[in-house]
């Protein structure tokens, strides 16, 4: 590595790519591939993202460029403020349920916040991650005052604005009135097997996974905290933050105690089990409730396991119930 | 670039966990993950696809991960050409960039049946079922059907010593 002479080469102790990215470096209105699918997440500080395969990124390092299907945009509206258990994985589920997961194949979606602090910069991560699961060519948030406050913390710069023009013409548009959400899930095996706790409250549940490029941030781990806080869970409970920099401050807020007092298992900056790669694979016949973004058969390990995903709040009432909960309870 | 081949048919959704399990992913030989080709849904696929095979699918083939491995463990399995009815962006340019034909083709799963055989057109998206049914594919132009010919974007750029 030293002989490449990589200005900035992150190793291990680092975290998930997605995340260190919108720590770190990107700007609004920039355009960023990476080589994994969910490089949509760089679209929460409104940029152009996009996942590509390896040989296209090689191709892009060393030609400097890459080619792009203009994607039709389409604009999605967030209005109002979300409940105490509500985040940013109810929103990217109940677009997933109403659309259905190939319908945004081949447009870009742009999604305006009418009150940029009652959705902060975790939820919308949370939502551009899961623009993949769309299968939106990119979904970006218009930049607003949260985009230039959260960069400024992060960086102690304020960044450029870039924002779509008053003119832009869109295919479509949709508003979610974000107070009249309700904690939602996908149903195995699919992402817009969209349902609602109460549908799928008491289903047993072997492990939950809390953590992910998806909802591994410091407002998911505090709002796990606040449900686990003094109790002790039931099912097998793993929570990985999803960088270095994160898993830092959680010790520091005292999370990571509250979290291993309840019986979590609690590791350093990785994708954890959301793969089946490591640490928490499922087995067969178990099920698992997970805040990570994908529940295709044998994604988690077991092509007879069965994955629902979830918000935090949801995952860490389950962790405690050991069976899907609604955390309204608490 | 005409291609032909038995048809194996899959339907709406067909992500990349199906089309290559992650747990194979630290491998790097194509045979191997050819063998393990969309072993979730059926693990008899890779002796089916030997022969050389023309998949057929629905909505958003190849959805989810960046995986490139998905397409290389087609290609190796004896996949020669996938038509859809939509492809997901990632996997529709990685199949190119391996030199595996992608055909969009809406309504594929109500026009061609498992065990029909048919001959591709890459260029043109003619396809053409059982020697007598012609449908119009979306085939490939520019710079994607440079990169099939070639073999894949790598074998591409080599020649346009970029």
């Amino acid at each position: 590595m030293k002989e490449l002479r990589l200005p900035n080469f992150h190793d291990i102790n680092y975290g998930i790519l997605h995340q260190v990215l919108i720590e770190k470096y990107v700007n609004p209105g920039e355009v960023v591939v990476a080589a994994d699918s969910h490089t949509t997440t760089s679209g929460a500080v409104g940029a152009f993202a996009q996942g590509l395969g390896a040989s296209d990124v090689a191709a892009a390092v060393i030609t400097g460029r890459t080619w792009v299907q203009v994607p039709q945009p389409f604009k999605v509206k967030l209005v109002g403020e979300p409940g105490k258990w509500i985040n940013g994985k109810d929103v990217a589920l109940k677009i997933l349920g109403d659309f259905k997961a190939d319908y945004f194949n081949g447009m870009a979606l742009e999604v305006f916040v009418e009150r940029p602090s009652a959705f902060p910069m975790d939820y919308r991560a949370t939502v551009a991650n899961m623009g993949i699961e769309m299968n939106a060519d990119a979904l970006m948030f218009v930049p607003d005052s949260e985009t230039v406050s959260y960069i400024k913390a992060m960086r102690g710069y304020e960044p450029p604005v870039v924002t779509p023009d008053p003119d832009a013409k869109y295919a479509d548009e949709y508003t979610i009135e974000l107070n009249k959400l309700e904690p939602l899930l996908a149903a195995p095996h699919s992402v817009d097997n969209v349902k609602t706790v109460g549908e799928l409250e008491g289903t047993p549940v072997d492990q939950v996974f809390i953590g992910s490029c998806t909802n591994g941030r410091i407002s998911d781990f505090v709002m796990a905290a606040q449900i686990l806080k003094g109790k002790k869970v039931k099912a097998r409970c793993i929570a990985i933050p999803a960088s270095y920099n994160l898993f830092e401050k959680l010790m520091d807020m005292g999370i990571v105690k509250v979290l291993a007092d309840a019986g979590c298992i609690i590791t350093y900056g990785t994708c954890g089990p959301c793969l089946g790669g490591h640490f928490g694979i499922a087995g067969p016949g178990e099920t698992i409730v997970s805040t990570s973004s994908r529940n295709f058969k044998g994604r988690m390990g077991s092509n007879e396991s069965k994955v629902y995903l979830a918000g935090p709040a949801v995952a860490a009432a389950s962790a405690l119930e050991g069976k899907i909960a609604d955390p309204r309870r608490y | 670039m005409k291609l032909e081949g038995k048809v194996l048919k899959f339907g709406d959704k067909i992500d990349t966990d199906i089309i290559i399990p992650a747990r194979y992913l630290k491998y790097t030989d194509p045979e191997y993950l050819a063998q393990h080709a969309m072993e979730p849904l059926d693990p008899e696929f890779y002796k089916k696809a030997r022969q050389g095979v023309i998949l057929v699918a629905g909505k958003v083939f190849g959805m989810g991960s960046s995986r490139e491995q998905a397409a290389i463990a087609l290609k190796a399995a004896g996949v020669k050409a996938v038509i859809a009815e939509s492809f997901a962006r990632i996997f529709y340019r990685n199949a190119i960039n391996n030199g595996l034909p992608a055909i969009v083709l809406p309504n594929a799963t109500k026009e061609i049946n498992e065990g029909d055989y048919v001959v591709v057109d890459v260029e043109t998206g003619e396809i053409v079922v059982n020697g007598s049914k012609v449908l119009k594919g979306k085939g490939l132009t520019g710079m994607p059907l440079e990169i099939v010919k070639s073999g894949g974007l790598i074998e591409y750029l080599k020649k346009a010593k970029v």
